[in-house]
């Protein structure tokens, strides 16, 4: 009805006009359908697949590879046993099949649900800023650290324990360097996190990462853990030269000097870049292997 | 494999870290330029692992920060940095890993500094252009070698298939 009043007024307003008007001024409104130059714009595909999924330089497809599937260096190279690798990881895959781990470093903050029957609640849920992912397959393990109460508590979890219920990234951040225990003697605020902190919008896997740089000054007192100016190689988050006095100082740079040549020698870095393709290989290959393992069982069993 | 080897590593000493790689810098550098060297064996089973792994990263190419830092350290000289970018890259193209040729030579006396018997050993790049060494290739046409090759591709066959 509303369309109809319209075009009435439009007619009435086109025969209002004069000869001259009329063909002066352009039509407002096309009414022929036969010379339309319109062209429908194509439907979008809106449905994303697995491969579609883009990852960007850092960052990597977890069913795909991670950095727990690189097995530790041994030197030769022929003392290593392979198949043991192959089936890690293989038990690796079936376990981020049936629960999403989501990805993390070292210097993020992460909360873990863990099941435990003496709790009330039967699960114990703990946050806290992660210091280091260490291990190979099924023994990779992550430690967080939380301060509560002015007392700092730390806790080691299993990458891959069936006792985890929930694990959430509440904070992504990726520092430059991969343990973090220095943090133990430094400022406490880095490590006090609110049990009940909201989680923090994850970037999309597409986005590369941005390294966190900043340096965290140690305390004081030479009383640390480690003495960390005897490492190598030094730390690049940890500032601990700035309480330092001169002949500290010459003696943290002659440690760091007797252990630079570990920086050229060749033969004696862990090369991972064909081993990355081949456990790629591999992982893409699993998943049929699973699928065909898991039908076979079915079939016996039933 | 050659025994001497502290435990839980497959190095020699060579009197120290940093000496060890001076020493080694100097012996892969000189093996590029002249494409063949006579040391003992000691040094050259040594540089054999370093020229095979330094190859093996020039090859990656330039565009890699590593690789750069890596071949700036190993060979500092711009003649000896371009022979190995410009012609041994290519030259290996098809090898993957074995890029040298290890043969050993008899023991040698040396009256200096110490009065005792040595190892000698000649280390030469594979595709140089001076007369091969009287090395015994192994023969393939030996019955042994025969049915190792054939059990060999009947491996690879079932791996594809």
């Amino acid at each position: 009805m509303m369309n109809k009043s319209w075009l009435f007024s439009l007619s009435r307003w086109t025969q209002s006009l004069s000869k001259e008007a009329k063909c002066a001024r352009a039509p407002i409104l096309h009414l022929s359908k036969r010379s339309s130059t319109f062209k429908a714009p194509t439907r979008p595909d809106l449905k994303t697949t697995e491969s579609e999924t883009t990852y960007a330089k850092g960052r990597e497809n977890p069913m795909l590879f991670c950095e727990e599937y690189i097995p530790p260096q041994v030197q030769p190279d022929w003392h290593r046993n392979k198949l043991k690798y192959r089936l890690e990881r293989m038990d690796c895959l079936r376990r981020r099949k049936a629960f999403n781990i989501p990805e993390f470093y070292p210097g993020s903050i992460v909360a873990v649900t863990v099941a435990d029957k003496h709790a009330p609640g039967k699960s114990i849920r703990f946050n806290g800023r992660v210091l280091y992912k260490d291990g190979f397959g099924l023994g990779c393990k992550f430690a967080l650290r939380n301060v509560i109460d002015g007392e700092g508590i730390e806790v080691v979890y299993h990458l891959y324990g069936p006792y985890i219920q929930k694990m959430e990234v509440l904070h992504l951040e990726k520092w430059v360097d991969t343990d973090l225990r220095y943090l133990r003697d430094a400022d406490p605020s880095y490590c006090t996190i609110d049990p009940d902190m909201q989680p923090k919008a994850l970037p999309p896997t597409s986005v590369e990462l941005e390294l966190f740089r900043e340096r965290v000054k140690l305390n004081k007192s030479p009383r640390w853990q480690f003495q960390y100016q005897k490492h190598w190689p030094p730390p690049y988050n940890a500032d601990f030269q700035s309480h330092f006095l001169e002949d500290e100082l010459i003696e943290s740079e002659r440690f760091s000097a007797m252990e630079s040549w570990r920086k050229y020698d060749i033969c004696r870095h862990y090369d991972v870049t064909e081993m990355k393709e081949e456990i790629v290989a591999e992982m893409k290959a699993n998943k049929s292997r699973i699928e065909k393992a898991d039908s076979t069982l079915k079939q016996e069993t039933s | 494999m050659p025994r001497g080897y502290a435990h839980g590593t497959s190095f020699r000493k060579f009197g120290g870290p940093e000496k060890r790689l001076n020493l080694l810098r100097t012996l892969v550098n000189v093996l590029i330029k002249h494409e063949r060297i006579e040391t003992t064996f000691a040094k050259a089973h040594e540089a054999q692992k370093y020229t095979n792994r330094l190859i093996e990263i020039a090859k990656r190419g330039t565009d890699d920060a590593y690789s750069r830092d890596m071949i700036k350290f190993w060979a500092p000289r711009e003649e000896i940095q371009s022979k190995l970018l410009n012609d041994l890259v290519p030259r290996f193209k098809e090898n993957k890993s074995d890029f040298t040729r290890l043969a050993v030579l008899s023991k040698q006396y040396c009256a200096e500094p110490r009065q005792s018997f040595h190892r000698y050993a000649v280390l030469e790049l594979k595709g140089n252009p001076l007369p091969p060494l009287p090395i015994q290739e192994k023969n393939p046409h030996t019955l042994q070698n025969v049915l190792i090759a054939a059990a060999q591709e009947e491996m690879f066959n079932k791996k594809e298939s």
